[in-house]
């Protein structure tokens, strides 16, 4: 398990070296980014070569408190996906580091894809539902920041925003549906719930819990009707989506469908609901992807399709059913990843990504169109690549599905090998397109093969493909049986990948798919104009964020109006009236004294110093006056605090009273010109209102201070400090460490404050 | 405003206040004081020699303060999270004695490095803040 925690622990350690010690654009970030990359690769590759071990569980304690640990779980299930992660990982680091021009940030950037390796591999890894859900946000994050990289882009921002807003909100769904699953079931521990879901089952809680899950799985794995953000997300660099939306984040659903299957799936709707998703999606954004003109929209859409395919798959949680998804899986992340990559270096060579606008490829890039060829075929599903095979063994599973979802399936692959085709042969015939592609060039040198590097990767990625159609069982059965195992508790299945089934309706159905695939392609996509349809889900997203944004630009209009008076006003009467619907409620208990000394003479002068220096700031003549004096009620109220025997709150409320002194005297100038007392009316309800907060506060304060009804807390502090914490100075220790949480979200919300006034003061707009 | 009493003055103390802050936090496991006493006071002396200096506190290094807080929470952050590493809750500090030559026994604590962390926040907040305001 060493082994695991260092591969998880490694990117995180990579990004956090590689921010204090690199310059912005260093080249050497990429390969620096690489290493760790690599290093990652090893420690999984050496866990999965060692077998899984038993238990396969290592357990950190996190909060215990909150049933949150950081515990890893390395079944066979993790460690497919791990390598996934990790392999296509290093590739897209690699190809990353040649690929960025040398004016980019790239020490930002492999910051970034560092830390969406190592969340990636905390989804994978986590043995707690909670741990995951944070990995799981993480990967939403950093996918957000490298979908916004360019973030000059109008369009990079707005992609960047949606498949945030989209995934992010799923998450929150799935936290929900993970948490009545562990209030229901006692535990967050997954190998804990696996022998717990009997009590789910019989929980009123089980079918919230399904759909919840099921919506945080398909808003990130972007199923319809959630697959709109991938797409847009297209703007990100290509080795962005090649790794993020493509091997990678959007199988984060698929990995969940699949952890959870085994608690899940004998619940009504899981297995019905995700399969009717997948095939319904896999049909549509097929046919969607054959509009495209945008190589990289045709791209994103046949990946949200064959994302669909394997979810239908893994829902049924049947072993067959898992296999034939896993090694999809498996396949979709070697060809997906390479075809991403190569269109990233088409359109680094011809600057355009257009089909239409694109010259004849075939002459003029030919060892990039080999590849993208091979790497569509894969897809397809045309024999000897690896996406035969598991194209064969989900027709065969889709056949049990029943009638109408068969040859939905059949329809799918139809479509499918359709745009395959046209990605195949199409892009690289030029055609219809002799004049456009000359005005696109003419002027600019002609594209050409790229540089080794740029090749390397991908020619990799697709050799991979290859091996999996030509040597399945050796390559790839134990890894696939490891996780059919982890996916399907119980099942025997004894797994036997080849490329050569014998006659059966799976082939003919594969035939069929082909064939009709290459009419479809030859009779209408070549003659076709590609009008890249505008999704009804996106009208509905822009129009409720447009809806949402003129909505709380009008609540927070009708509030924020920039007069402090006002702020006070609203401030103070939404005080008054809660608590005073509190006393209306609830039984007001009698004011009892508490037992008291009396007041020594020093401490009233205090107190009355303090006072008039309150209706000095009020009458002063002049803002000098004011500010002075209401610093000298601060300071008289430090004084108080320190005769009082609190010697840490009278240090604080000094040093708070000397900053913020300056810091209004700092503003002078920019404040509004100063109304003398006189002049200012005096409001009525104003001071009423000002009378009733004050009173009020007063009459709580004696009201709580005579009904303490537990023991103070002090007690503990006083007897611990030194025993537990080895410091005397309790407030300290309760800062620092009795609640040292508080503090570090109090620092947090600090250091947020002062961020936002920074960025808005030094970049609003200059007001002339 | 330039005084240049003020700025003699500032010469001299600005240092004062700094070891004062310094011993303040240090001072702060057993007696009152601690990392966000000694963040503000140092942030008022920084505040004190902006007041006190000819330049406006918009000049100068223009991110230090900012990365300050980052810093600061990352310090904070890291202090928090390495115990989960070694087998221990989040958070968990630890505390121990060691012998150093000339000043005698002298506690470690792992809360003071948190402590650091919460100096470093309060001062980059501040000070940010101020320079945000004041440097047109």
């Amino acid at each position: 398990m060493g082994a695991v925690l260092i591969a998880l622990l490694l990117p995180f350690a990579g990004a956090i070296l590689l921010n204090l010690f690199s310059a912005p654009r260093s080249a050497r970030a990429g390969w620096v980014a690489s290493l760790f990359a690599g290093a990652s690769f090893l420690a999984v590759a050496s866990a999965a070569l060692g077998g899984i071990e038993q238990p396969p569980t290592l357990y950190l304690p996190w909060a215990p408190a909150l049933d949150l640990s950081l515990s890893l779980l390395a079944d066979g299930l993790s460690l497919l996906f791990a390598l996934v992660i990790s392999a296509v990982g290093v590739v897209v680091f690699t190809f990353a580091a040649a690929y960025l021009e040398p004016h980019e940030q790239r020490r930002r950037f492999f910051c970034y894809l560092l830390l969406f390796m190592g969340a990636m591999l905390g989804v994978v890894f986590s043995s707690n539902l909670l741990a995951l859900f944070v990995f799981w946000e993480l990967t939403s994050i950093s996918s957000f920041l490298l979908i916004g990289f360019w973030h000059h882009k109008e369009r990079s921002r707005y992609g960047a925003l949606k498949a945030l807003v989209i995934t992010a909100t799923g998450g929150l769904a799935m936290l929900l549906g993970f948490i009545m699953i562990g209030l229901v079931c006692g535990t967050f521990e997954i190998p804990e719930l696996l022998g717990r879901g009997d009590l789910l089952a019989a929980s009123p809680w089980a079918l919230p819990a399904v759909l919840l899950v099921i919506a945080g799985a398909i808003t990130k794995s972007a199923q319809f009707p959630f697959h709109l953000w991938l797409p847009t997300a297209m703007e990100a660099p290509t080795p962005v989506s090649a790794y993020l939306h493509a091997a990678t984040m959007v199988k984060a659903g698929l990995y969940l469908v699949a952890r959870l299957g085994p608690i899940m799936s004998p619940l009504p709707l899981w297995t019905p609901l995700l399969t009717v998703i997948g095939i319904a999606t896999m049909v549509w954004c097929s046919y969607l992807a054959l509009r495209q003109s945008d190589l990289k929209g045709l791209l994103a859409f046949s990946t949200v399709s064959q994302l669909g395919l394997i979810m239908s798959m893994l829902a049924a949680a049947r072993p067959e059913a898992a296999a034939a998804g896993l090694f999809h899986l498996l396949n979709h992340a070697a060809f997906k990843g390479a075809l991403f990559l190569l269109v990233g270096v088409i359109e680094h060579e011809a600057h355009t990504r257009d089909v239409c606008e694109l010259g004849p490829l075939r002459k003029q890039m030919p060892k990039t169109h080999l590849l993208l060829a091979l790497g569509a075929l894969s897809m397809a599903g045309m024999p000897p690549l690896g996406g035969f095979i598991s194209k064969e063994m989900f027709l065969e599973q889709a056949l049990h599905l029943g009638p109408l979802l068969a040859m939905l399936s059949v329809a799918g692959a139809v479509l499918t090998a359709a745009y395959c085709f046209a990605l195949a042969f199409g892009v690289g015939r030029g055609r219809k397109t002799e004049g456009a592609s000359a005005t696109a060039t003419s002027g600019a040198e002609a594209p050409h093969d790229p540089h080794f590097s740029l090749l390397w990767g991908p020619g990799l990625l697709i050799t991979v493909a290859l091996l999996f159609g030509l040597f399945p069982q050796s390559l790839a059965g134990a890894l696939v049986a490891g996780a059919v195992e982890a996916a399907v508790p119980g099942s025997s299945l004894h797994l036997h990948l080849s490329l050569w089934h014998g006659f059966s309706p799976t082939l003919a159905a594969s035939a069929v798919a082909l064939g009709s695939g290459y009419i479809l392609y030859s009779r209408w996509w070549q003659t076709r104009t590609p009008d890249n349809p505008l999704l009804v889900t996106d009208r509905i997203y822009d129009f409720k964020l447009e809806k949402l944004e003129s909505w709380s630009k009008a609540v927070t209009v009708s509030y924020m109006s920039g007069l402090v008076w006002r702020y006070n006003t609203i401030i103070l009467c939404v005080g008054v009236a809660a608590i005073s619907a509190v006393f209306l409620c609830f039984p007001v208990p009698q004011l009892q004294a508490w037992p008291a000394r009396s007041p020594l003479v020093f401490e009233v002068a205090v107190a009355l110093t303090a006072i008039a220096a309150v209706i000095g700031t009020c009458i002063a003549k002049t803002r000098l006056a004011a500010i002075l004096s209401l610093g000298a009620s601060g300071y008289t109220l430090a004084l108080m605090f320190a005769l009082l025997g609190a010697p840490d709150l009278a240090l604080t409320q000094i040093m708070v009273e000397t900053i913020s002194v300056a810091l209004f005297l700092a503003v002078f100038v920019f404040l509004p010109s100063w109304r003398p007392p006189e002049t200012r009316p005096l409001r009525p309800g104003h001071l009423a209102l000002s009378i009733t907060a004050g009173c009020g506060a007063c009459y709580l304060v004696a009201l709580a201070r005579g009904h303490r009804t537990a023991t103070s807390i002090a007690e503990f502090f006083i007897e611990n400090s030194a025993k537990l914490a080895g410091w005397h100075n309790i407030v300290n220790v309760i800062l620092v460490d009795f609640r040292g949480l508080d503090t570090l979200g109090e620092i947090s919300v600090l250091g947020i404050a002062a961020l936002a006034c920074y960025a808005a003061i030094k970049m609003a707009p200059q007001r002339s | 405003m330039y005084s240049l009493i003020l700025a003699v003055a500032v010469r001299y103390t600005y240092p004062l206040l700094l070891l004062f802050a310094a011993f303040l936090f240090l001072k702060g496991h057993n007696s009152p004081g601690g990392g966000f006493i000694a963040g503000l006071l140092t942030a008022a002396a920084i505040v004190l020699s902006y007041i006190a200096s000819k330049r406006s506190p918009g000049d100068g290094p223009d991110r230090f303060f900012v990365n300050l807080i980052g810093f600061g929470l990352c310090v904070a952050l890291t202090t928090a999270a390495v115990p989960v590493f070694l087998g221990y809750p989040f958070f968990t500090h630890t505390f121990g004695f060691v012998d150093v030559p000339l000043l005698g026994k002298v506690e470690l604590a792992s809360a003071s490095l948190f402590d650091l962390g919460v100096y470093m926040v309060v001062v980059g907040n501040v000070v940010t803040v101020i320079r945000a305001m004041t440097g047109q």
